[in-house]
């Protein structure tokens, strides 16, 4: 990010809720479901006052240059991409002339069935809450919200993360992770969000609603024309592709988790066969200072084994956390889903049955 | 929109088409996205003290052939106007329709807006510029559009084109015909869940609203469905007491909609129920287990840790 991310500075007052302009929303809602399924992020401006972060102007990050070509890795750190730092510097100054908060509060991304744990998610956040510790994420699952309600959320990193990130320089070892109490299901904390429409936008919304609106339509027609007509997607039957990749994603995780479980595997093993040389080293050294001595010859120091072998490093265990956290996302969203899924099914059985 | 049937849309004779560009057809039909209004109004809020009117630069598609505007979304310019000239900020404009047009490429100009319904010789100026040939939308006209965002009278939105009218040529810069064109208000169906939301909170004093989960937003729905139950029931058992004359459009629809309720055999409907219930319990397990197994892997490592 384009400020010194070098000092953290003092949690004067941290903020425990979102409050989101009904403008971000939609332009949020707009960038990120045209773009699908590439992922997107753009980034926040507001206030953060009275430990409430008020999110008040939002804009779309430009998709990198080379897009296309390269992974979806490139546009998810687009935040701390040096052409789109100019970018952000550029329009906040633009933005500042026509008095909308110049300061920025996070950013905003897309994701698709809630699968953004990654480092770069990580990484953004390290560097946004470096500058400024109330920043915040918001996530947008676009294929839950065309399913049903809008499936927003505000994340940030936890204390417990910024701690191990801190005493373990970035590496995560596992006494790290452990003496800060930090668990995969506590990286992020989520803040609760809510939506504040300005004076202006409950009057147009009014308007939209009132029978003046209505457009005049065919006269035979009872269905509904009002611009704001109730939409029951939510009862929406089609409800298997959703289950059948989450499933998928939900092994695809547990894939992942095994490979990087070999990893550590792999670590461990090396470790146990570099102290057992150790253990040997010692033994010898131990009966070759014996027979010295004898022979009145300096003798090696037993800790001198430190010259002779090196303890391989240990893997960070961010890897692990980070495929953990995703793993739970994914079973949390198969039981909220199944819970309504349920509910729908026997409301047809029920509903049909009366027909009977 | 309200404006439907309140004035009647003629397209231009053809001279002045001639006189425009020969091939450009005139836009029949602007689509407007809400978000573009929910721009427009927050900029209003965001206005100088004193100042009357604020405008700002309209973005969007136009459809191949010319004669369906979508506008999509709008960014304020700083103007300064007094009773005897108008200044705007065009470089502003420019720098920040490069910055626009970088982040969404589909987006290109297709006129601008102002928080007044009022039309004068500076709307006039404007309206050249943004249909110039330099920097504007020509050869396509510009679209005007005005939004009456005065909190003590309704929200209006009026769009307009402009033509040239056969004035002296000196007089040209700042003069020229605003014709009305009809606007309809259209959203993507993801879009369509966003506002939804936003709306939900429009009757609220505090006028603000959480998100909520799947299972509370499939109640709501399941409640508004069984309110129109309950009105068109209680419509139709006034009907047949005879306390309101009966509308045979209206009981042709319901016939036709009861109509379409499936007629399925209960066993086949228990056996796909039992089958698709097995499913879902299923995968609910599957993922329980995994979210377990996961809980004590991470407690056995805690305490392999610290032993």
């Amino acid at each position: 990010m384009a400020f010194p991310v070098t000092v953290l500075p003092e949690l004067t007052t941290p903020v425990y809720s979102a409050v989101i302009d009904s403008g971000v929303l939609l332009k949020l809602t707009k960038h990120t479901s045209e773009a699908f399924p590439a992922a997107v992020c753009g980034l926040l401006l507001g206030l953060d006052a009275n430990s409430v972060l008020q999110v008040t102007h939002a804009f779309p990050f430009p998709p990198s240059e080379s897009s296309g070509t390269t992974s979806s890795n490139d546009d998810a750190s687009a935040p701390r991409s040096k052409a789109n730092v100019r970018y952000q510097a550029d329009m906040i100054r633009l933005l500042k002339e026509v008095n909308i908060e110049a300061n920025p509060v996070g950013y905003y991304m897309s994701s698709y069935l809630g699968g953004f744990f990654n480092q770069a998610l990580v990484d953004n956040l390290v560097a946004l809450q470096a500058a400024n510790p109330n920043s915040i994420v918001l996530v947008h699952d676009v294929t839950r919200s065309s399913q049903s309600s809008v499936s927003l959320k505000a994340y940030r990193l936890s204390a417990q993360f910024l701690a191990t990130n801190k005493a373990s320089g970035g590496k995560f070892s596992s006494e790290a992770v452990v003496k800060n109490n930090l668990t995969y299901l506590d990286i992020l904390e989520e803040l609760p969000i809510s939506i504040k429409n300005s004076h202006l936008a409950t009057a147009l919304l009014q308007h939209l609603d009132s029978p003046a609106f209505t457009r005049k339509g065919d006269p035979t027609s009872f269905v509904s024309t009002s611009a704001l007509a109730p939409n029951f997607d939510s009862l929406d039957l089609a409800i298997d592709p959703y289950l059948e990749k989450n499933v998928e994603f939900l092994l695809e995780s547990v894939d992942d988790y095994y490979a990087e479980q070999g990893t550590f595997n792999y670590f461990q093993r090396q470790l146990a066969r570099e102290q057992s040389k150790i253990q040997q080293w010692i033994q010898k050294t131990r009966s070759e200072n014996a027979l010295r001595e004898r022979a009145n010859l300096p003798t090696v120091s037993e800790d001198d084994w430190q010259k002779h072998f090196k303890f391989p490093t240990e893997p960070s265990r961010l890897d692990n956390l980070l495929i953990s956290a995703q793993i739970n996302q994914y079973c949390n969203q198969i039981e909220e889903y199944s819970s309504v899924v349920s509910s729908k099914l026997f409301a047809i059985q029920n509903g049909l049955d009366i027909h009977n | 929109m309200s404006n439907y049937g309140s004035f009647l849309h003629l397209s231009k004779p053809a001279s002045m088409m001639t006189a425009h560009a020969s091939s450009t057809p005139t836009p029949l039909n602007i689509i407007i996205h809400p978000q573009s209004l929910f721009s427009i109004l927050d900029h209003t809020l965001r206005r100088n003290e004193g100042q009357e009117r604020v405008i700002g630069t309209l973005l969007g598609q136009r459809s191949e052939d010319g004669t369906e505007i979508e506008i999509r979304s709008a960014f304020a310019v700083p103007h300064i106007e007094s009773a005897a000239q108008v200044e705007i900020d065009m470089e502003y404009h420019k720098t920040m329709y490069n910055l626009y047009h970088k982040a969404n490429p589909k987006e290109i100009l297709v006129g601008w807006y102002a928080t007044s319904l009022e039309l004068n010789a500076f709307s006039a100026l404007i309206q050249n510029f943004y249909s110039s040939v330099s920097d504007g939308t020509y050869p396509y006209p510009a679209v005007h559009l005005t939004m009456q965002a005065d909190p003590s009278s309704d929200i209006s939105i009026k769009t307009y084109i402009s033509t040239n009218v056969g004035v002296l040529p000196d007089k040209i810069s700042e003069s020229c015909l605003f014709v009305p064109v009809p606007n309809e208000l259209r959203y993507s169906e993801s879009e369509r869940s966003g506002l939804e939301l936003v709306a939900s909170a429009k009757n609220n004093e505090s006028r603000d609203t959480s998100i909520i989960s799947d299972i509370a937003s499939l109640e709501k729905s399941i409640e508004e469905v069984i309110a129109m139950l309950d009105r068109v029931s209680a419509y139709v058992s006034s009907v047949q007491d005879g306390t309101t004359p009966g509308n045979v459009a209206i009981g042709k629809f319901l016939v036709a909609n009861l109509s379409q309720a499936p007629k399925i055999d209960a066993d086949e409907l228990e056996k796909l129920f039992n089958s698709h219930l097995q499913d879902i319990l299923l995968v609910v397990y599957l993922s329980n287990t995994i979210k377990t197994q996961m809980e004590l892997f991470n407690g056995l490592k805690r305490t392999a840790v610290i032993s």
